[in-house]
């Protein structure tokens, strides 16, 4: 298995926003986790890569723990499987000092991924992949949303990931422009890379995802392959949400 | 016209004086008050409780009584006295630095404020260190946040070398009085205030280009 999570829990304060969170994903799933506002589904996905510590429960990476029953690896095996993940935000967090291309090859060279040479044709084959390669001395500022965050999707493919987390990638666009990057991560898709989408977009996850996970009030509400739950929801709640 | 002339050259070496010190000060403050701004985030009370302390002295009160108690306080201390007797200049130097070096902590610490948390999540996301991410991604983008407050410092400071004058260091304005004595004429302030301006002048423009420089594709 790609990603082992097993009775995840997280609270912030008395919050409890992730209560026994269990899942598997395989090479090559494309899984969108939908559910409402505060149903703990940006929260299970930042700590998949660490951006938050969860207070109990596992998380394995091809078998490797990065938490095992609530304790964290070491530092360097929480760095070398954190650094397997790529991840896209809400809200782009490019480099807004950056132009594209640096955006693009800085972390390639600090991390010591390869030459400058080597950073700088990884970073034109993917600004090619995603229809930007005339953008790439501009500066983020001067780009669209959905170009913004498409830079940031090729950004985080730079570092060659096996596995992409997008938290609500979409969510800050206008919705004329949200097919941009869907498309782009459609691609990512048909391309077998392995993705975790958090996302409100419900077309995507119906025709995209091979998996979707329902969350609720920081639990698993439903879950199963995207034709089942949108089909047949088992749940009154998944099915209400499906609705709307 | 040739009474100003005949001023000039005492006027512009007390000129030069004054740059000298505003070129020192500035070189020095500019870069400690960053180390300065970061104990003032300190997760370590002790250091950030110490920091506050030294912000809090060097801001609250007048930088002439600060140069004046360096000049002539700190040779008086009993014991380490002798070895705290700097010439005038250097005395000088040493306020300005370490009461700018206060203010412009104070000023990146609001420009750390500005710099958007999720910076340092995408640099962690992307594998970059932690002093990859204060140095590539975070100091950057808090110096333009900054630049224009900075500014406004560096032309106060090019201003404030005019205090010399209360240590007797022979800057522009105490040449100007000086002659203003000697003839009993104040044209010769007059010609220190122009001076003053066409100086700020060069300053401003200099700021302007250096903003414009950095504005990453913005419209400023």
């Amino acid at each position: 298995m790609m990603i082992e999570v097993a009775n995840l829990q997280k609270a912030f304060g008395s919050n409890q926003v992730l209560r026994d969170i269990s899942f598997e994903v395989a090479q090559g799933d494309v899984i969108a986790i939908l559910g409402a506002s505060g149903s703990g589904k940006s929260t299970l996905l930042r700590s998949l890569i660490h951006l938050e510590t969860v207070d109990g429960g596992s998380i394995a990476i091809e078998g490797q723990d990065l938490v095992r029953d609530g304790v964290y690896a070491g530092r360097e095996q929480i760095r070398r499987l954190t650094a397997r993940m790529g991840m896209v935000f809400q809200a782009y967090n490019l480099f807004p000092n950056m132009t594209v291309k640096k955006n693009l090859t800085l972390p390639f060279i600090l991390t010591g991924r390869g030459s400058r040479a080597q950073a700088q044709d990884r970073c034109l084959e993917l600004l090619g992949k995603v229809g930007l390669l005339d953008k790439l001395n501009d500066f983020p500022a001067s780009l669209s949303g959905g170009q913004q965050q498409r830079v940031a999707i090729a950004r985080a493919l730079m570092l060659n990931p096996d596995i992409m987390l997008f938290d609500e990638p979409t969510s800050a666009l206008d919705p004329q422009i949200t097919g941009e990057v869907l498309n782009t991560m459609k691609d990512l898709a048909s391309d077998h890379m392995t993705m975790l989408v958090v996302t409100h977009e419900l077309g995507f996850a119906r025709n995209v995802a091979n998996k979707v996970i329902f969350m609720h009030q920081g639990i698993i509400e439903e879950a199963g392959t995207a034709e089942a739950v949108f089909t047949q929801p088992q749940s009154p709640v998944t099915e209400a949400f499906l609705r709307l | 016209m040739d009474y100003i002339i005949s001023m000039l050259p005492m006027l512009l070496e007390g000129t030069v004086t004054s740059l000298k010190l505003f070129a020192f000060a500035l070189v020095l403050s500019i870069p400690l008050g960053l180390p300065v701004a970061l104990q003032l985030r300190s997760r370590f009370r002790p250091l950030r409780w110490l920091a506050n302390v030294y912000v809090y002295i060097f801001r609250s009160t007048p930088l002439m009584l600060q140069l004046v108690i360096i000049y002539f306080g700190l040779p008086r201390i009993p014991g380490i006295g002798p070895y705290l007797l700097l010439d005038r200049f250097h005395a000088a130097i040493l306020a300005f630095v370490l009461n700018y070096i206060a203010y412009f902590a104070e000023i990146y610490r609001s420009g750390l404020l500005g710099v958007n948390r999720s910076q340092f999540e995408a640099c962690q996301v992307l594998g970059l260190s932690h002093w990859q991410a204060q140095t590539r991604v975070i100091f950057p983008q808090m110096f333009r946040i900054c630049l224009p407050s900075v500014a406004n410092e560096v032309i106060t400071l090019l201003k404030d070398t005019s205090l010399l004058y209360a240590v007797s260091v022979a800057e522009l304005i105490h040449n100007a009085e000086a002659i203003v004595n000697r003839d009993a004429n104040m044209t010769a302030l007059m010609v220190a205030l122009v001076i003053y301006m066409i100086l700020n002048f060069f300053l401003t423009v200099i700021l302007k280009h250096l903003e414009s420089r950095f504005s990453w594709g913005k419209n400023l």
